[in-house]
């Protein structure tokens, strides 16, 4: 007898374990299930839309087209949901055809960059191109894995956008970007298993902070990113606006529209209230610094960046030099090769900078030591005999350059060791002499400058100007709470020989001066030192306060040197209570007070709405609750308050004994009748409802009436009504 | 999960090299998401609870088994023995799990693998468990090919009747040879008392119940043919209206009963010989990540 399996019926089970390979390609290319979740939807939108605002945002994209994007981003979306379960088939034909030609524009964008040298940064073409593609694809996206793939494409958006972004404002993209694509992931799991109910909120928090806590653990691990610079070196303006002029720093301005203006003595006006990078720069002025950031740095190492240098002193202010007129003009364009003015120091590997303008700022190219090159989109740039920059067109917010200097610094150590003394051929130099000049013989600050070097027996310029730094730094301290200037009173005089209180201005100023008595060359320098760094954009972000003063020293071997007497200046032991109270005053005084004002005074007027409606809700509606508590006022004023367990008729017969013959059990009685007896419930607010008698309406009223007068008061501002409803 | 690990590593490679912190930073949440996403599912699979709700109390092999399973949180269960489609399940809503019993046999338990990509749905982890059952199912064999064709071939409509003499059946007698008669029937002890050629005189007796011998073998294919053929052969006793006693082995014990109908002789034989169902593994296993 033959045996065999009996026969049984195909099952699923097979239709899953095999199935042929025409089978599978037919399964694999069907199209997935729709996708019902509508806050699926919504949030892969938002993310999407940050990705594009995003790169706005940063100037990769025109707002006109991050807008018409967006609004097409969200047409498309609803389109997909309204037609997902039955995807229009020759659209995808459209839309395919329309990401082919996307893509090709996108190449030959780049070609064409490449072909003419424009191509510096591959991040605009690229937000080009992702955003017409996510434009083109929300106008299919019935399923999951098509929602995925616009939360993927919208994480690119917002990368390459955070590629160009220097600001921290950024933080607030990435913020919304994060919490969409979480609710996003979420969801497309819901949709996975096909629950439709809501995201648990505590799912989404604890998801969302174990993500932050681990990209906080990959942030401190990972290395900090360094831009290779060698790679592309930034230089771009947001507005060609010539300068009309020599170039020379010109506080007034020279045409209406150039945003090039120095501070304004007194105030916080132009560059955060510095009064420098002007014509003069008054050491008797007090301006007062703030907070923003005028520009932002990146730089591979940070360093002193010099706008400009003043060598005439007249006792109050420091003055461009005349012979600065002969400046030198560079024309042909970018990248501009700066005149070597370096002595062969010891030059280390050069320091690129690119600067990121925030702020309306002087036409002045800020670099550290010995700037070589600089890429700049202008037509010519014009250079100082002192070294400093200075641009032909406005510097406005949004400018963006990048100079390579060569930071040949000299170690003091080999300063040190300079014994050279100043030729004829330098002493006849116009900077050198203008570097020597003082408008009179200062007596006291050149015995003192004297006898500080005999102390120290120094002999070199560098011991001498380190014996000065030093005496500086024990005796003077570092305040910006400093009396105004008597008129005619000489600045340094009145900080070497008056309360010793200053701050860079005034120290520096001082260094210089007292150089210039021992015959060593000195000149003012400033600019701006490096302000915080802040780590996600790599740069440093330089405030108006980190604007500063310095000297630079000549040495016949070396050249200019750089020094700053403010770095050893203890700050001056003020009064604590007052440095708390002026921080604290100037910190209040920054606060935005008109929508501070207008949410404080919207808080108010709805607490105050919120507290009315709740008294007003806890009032009595009917005409027996509303003469209950009548009731029970008048016997608190009589000093029987009610009991919380007491009724009404025993609070009533308390209230009896206590002040008989007023009737007020009988009224006690009618109001809980009131109260409980079907017909209960008002006609209207304060009306006795149906069913009380006018004569029991009359009892009532007049016992609390009885009461009343007996204790003294008048019925209230409110008295119910006495009317009988019929 | 290699590929995100490598897509991280090379948009941490770009965010360092174009020395953007916010493109780092970027990158560290994506990594943050791709780590949650990728490994918070195997915490999820953990603590997700499933259990049978409802099973039938019969079944039969290669016929699809309903049971009704409920977890505690949304996830994925595939039936691997008996094996079955797979299903999703959302939390705390029954579901129906089929399975396709391949084998006749006592089941207590099932063996299947949950999987959950939760919260972010980036990576199924999955993790074996073996789910108790609210009730014993017996699975009975399949109907195979009828034995005893010949008792079969003897009984009228009803199965009922007159005792007839039969070459085959109980033993009457004997009596002489005649010619025609099978040499095998030729019953020596008699002929040779005799001293004639006599030969075996046999008979069937309807009203006398059937009883039907299940010897299954060790091996499981050949004691599942074996069992679907003893079934099938009581199947059609019973459809005949023969009392059919159905001797097997149960737990060692040799039990022969009289059965009543078609599903008590099939759970005779799912509880009978060896139960193929007895080792289902341990209550669970370790998750690991399924591609």
């Amino acid at each position: 007898m033959g045996r065999s399996w009996p026969a049984r019926p195909r099952t699923s089970v097979d239709s899953v374990t095999s199935v042929s390979l025409v089978e599978r390609v037919r399964r694999a290319n069907a199209p997935p299930p729709p996708d019902d979740s509508v806050l699926f939807r919504v949030v892969t939108m938002i993310s999407v839309g940050t990705g594009i605002i995003a790169c706005e945002s940063v100037g990769e994209l025109s707002a006109p087209i991050a807008i018409w994007a967006f609004m097409a981003v969200a047409i498309g979306m609803v389109f997909s949901y309204a037609t997902r379960t039955r995807p229009w088939q020759w659209l995808k034909l459209v839309l395919a055809i329309s990401v082919i030609a996307v893509f090709a524009e996108f190449v030959a964008e780049i070609l064409r960059a490449a072909h003419t040298g424009e191509l510096a940064s591959i991040e605009v073409p690229l937000a080009g191109l992702f955003t017409w593609v996510q434009v083109i694809h929300a106008f299919d996206v019935p399923a999951r894995r098509d929602l995925l793939f616009s939360l993927a494409a919208a994480a690119a958006l917002v990368t390459i956008a955070g590629a160009q972004a220097v600001s921290s404002s950024f933080l607030v993209f990435v913020a919304i970007w994060l919490l969409s694509t979480l609710v996003g992931l979420a969801c497309s799991w819901r949709s996975m298993t096909g629950d439709t109910r809501p995201v648990p909120v505590g799912v989404l928090a604890a998801s969302l902070a174990a993500v932050v806590a681990v990209a906080l653990a990959l942030l401190v691990v990972l290395p900090q990113p360094h831009a290779n610079q060698s790679i592309t070196l930034p230089a771009s303006l947001t507005s060609y606006l010539p300068l009309a002029g020599s170039g020379l720093v010109n506080g007034t301005g020279t045409h209406p529209t150039e945003p090039a203006q120095p501070g304004k003595p007194g105030g916080q006006i132009g560059v955060g209230g510095y009064v420098g990078f002007n014509g003069p720069l008054d050491i008797a002025d007090r301006g007062s610094l703030g907070n923003e950031v005028i520009m932002r740095v990146r730089a591979d190492r940070p360093g002193y960046f010099l706008g400009m240098t003043y060598d005439t002193w007249n006792g109050q202010s420091w003055l461009q030099s005349k012979h600065d007129l002969g400046a030198t003009t560079l024309a042909g364009g970018s990248p501009f090769q700066i005149p070597d003015q370096s002595f062969g120091g010891q030059q280390v590997t050069s320091n690129i900078q690119t600067f990121y303008i925030e702020q309306p700022l002087p036409n002045l190219l800020f670099a550290t030591t010995e700037p070589a090159e600089v890429y700049f989109p202008a037509h010519s740039l014009i250079v100082g005999n002192d070294g400093s920059i200075r641009s032909t067109v406005a510097m406005t917010p949004g400018t963006v350059y990048t100079v390579i200097s060569g930071d040949d610094e000299v170690s003091p150590a080999v300063l040190a060791t300079d014994r050279t003394s100043l030729t004829s051929q330098q002493k006849a130099l116009p900077s050198i002499q203008a570097a020597l000049e003082l408008p009179y013989g200062y007596p006291r600050a050149a015995a003192l400058a004297r006898k500080i070097v005999s102390t120290g027996h120094a002999t070199t310029t560098e011991a001498k100007v380190s014996a000065l730094e030093a005496w500086i730094g024990a005796n003077t301290e570092y305040s910006t709470s400093i009396p105004p200037l008597a008129p005619g009173e000489d600045a340094v005089n009145a900080f070497l020989f008056g309360n010793r209180k200053g701050y860079c201005e005034q120290i520096s100023t001082a260094l210089a001066v007292m150089l210039r008595t021992l015959g060593i060359p000195a000149r003012e320098a400033i600019g701006y030192v490096p302000g915080p760094f802040d780590p996600l954009s790599d740069l440093y972000d330089i405030q108006a306060k980190d604007a500063h003063a310095w000297v630079q020293v000549y040495f016949p071997s070396y050249g200019w040197q750089n020094f700053d007497p403010t770095a050893l200046v203890p700050l001056a032991a003020e009064n604590p209570g007052s440095v708390i109270l002026h921080d604290v005053w100037s910190r209040v005084a920054d606060l935005p007070w008109l929508p501070i004002g207008a949410l404080g005074g919207a808080g108010v007027a709805g607490y105050g709405y919120l507290s009315w409606e709740r008294r007003r809700r806890r009032r009595p509606t009917t005409w027996a609750g509303q003469m209950a508590l009548r009731l029970e006022r008048l016997g608190s004023r009589a000093g029987i308050g009610r009991l919380p367990a007491e009724t009404l008729a025993e609070y009533a017969a308390r209230l009896d004994q206590a002040l008989p013959a007023l009737g007020l059990g009988h009224a006690a009685a009618i109001l809980e009748a009131s109260a409980y007896s079907p017909g209960g419930a008002p006609r209207e607010r304060g009306v006795a409802p149906a069913g009380v008698a006018a004569d029991e309406i009359a009892a009532v009223t007049g016992a609390l009436d009885r009461l009343g007068h007996r204790l003294g008061h008048r019925l209230g501002r409110w008295r119910p009504s006495a009317r009988a409803a019929t | 999960m290699s590929g995100a690990i490598i897509l991280l590593a090379v948009w941490a490679a770009v965010a360092h090299a174009s020395g953007s912190g916010w493109v780092q930073a970027l990158a560290a949440l994506a990594g943050g998401i791709m780590l949650v996403g990728l490994l918070s599912p195997r915490w999820a699979v953990r603590r997700v609870t499933v259990e049978v709700v409802g099973s039938p109390s019969d079944a039969t092999s290669g016929q699809p088994l309903e049971v009704s399973i409920k977890a505690t949180r949304s996830c994925r269960c595939s039936p691997i023995r008996p094996k079955g489609p797979p299903v999703l399940l959302r939390a705390g809503q029954p579901t129906k799990l089929t399975l396709q019993p391949e084998q006749r046999g006592v089941l207590g338990a099932i063996n299947v693998r949950v999987a959950s990509a939760a919260p972010l749905g980036l990576l199924w982890w999955s993790t074996r468990r073996r789910l108790e059952l609210p009730r014993l199912v017996m699975i009975a064999p399949a109907r195979g090919e009828a034995q005893g064709s010949f008792l079969l071939s003897e009984m009228g409509e009803t199965g009922r009747g007159q005792s007839k003499l039969a070459d085959k059946g109980e033993l009457r007698g004997a009596r002489p040879y005649h010619v025609g008669d099978s040499p095998r029937q030729v019953h020596w002890p008699s002929t040779a008392h005799t001293g004639s050629l006599m030969v075996r005189e046999s008979e069937i007796h309807p009203d006398r119940p059937v009883r039907v011998v299940a010897v299954l073998p060790e091996d499981a294919d050949l004691a599942e043919l074996e069992a679907s053929q003893v079934r099938s052969t009581v199947a059609a006793l019973l459809e005949h209206r023969r009392q059919v006693v159905l001797e097997t082995t149960e737990a060692g014990d040799q039990i022969a009963a009289v059965v009543a109908d078609e599903r008590s002789a099939g759970r005779r034989l799912a509880k009978a010989g060896r139960n193929p169902w007895a080792d289902l593994g341990p209550p669970a296993r370790a998750p690991r990540w399924t591609p």
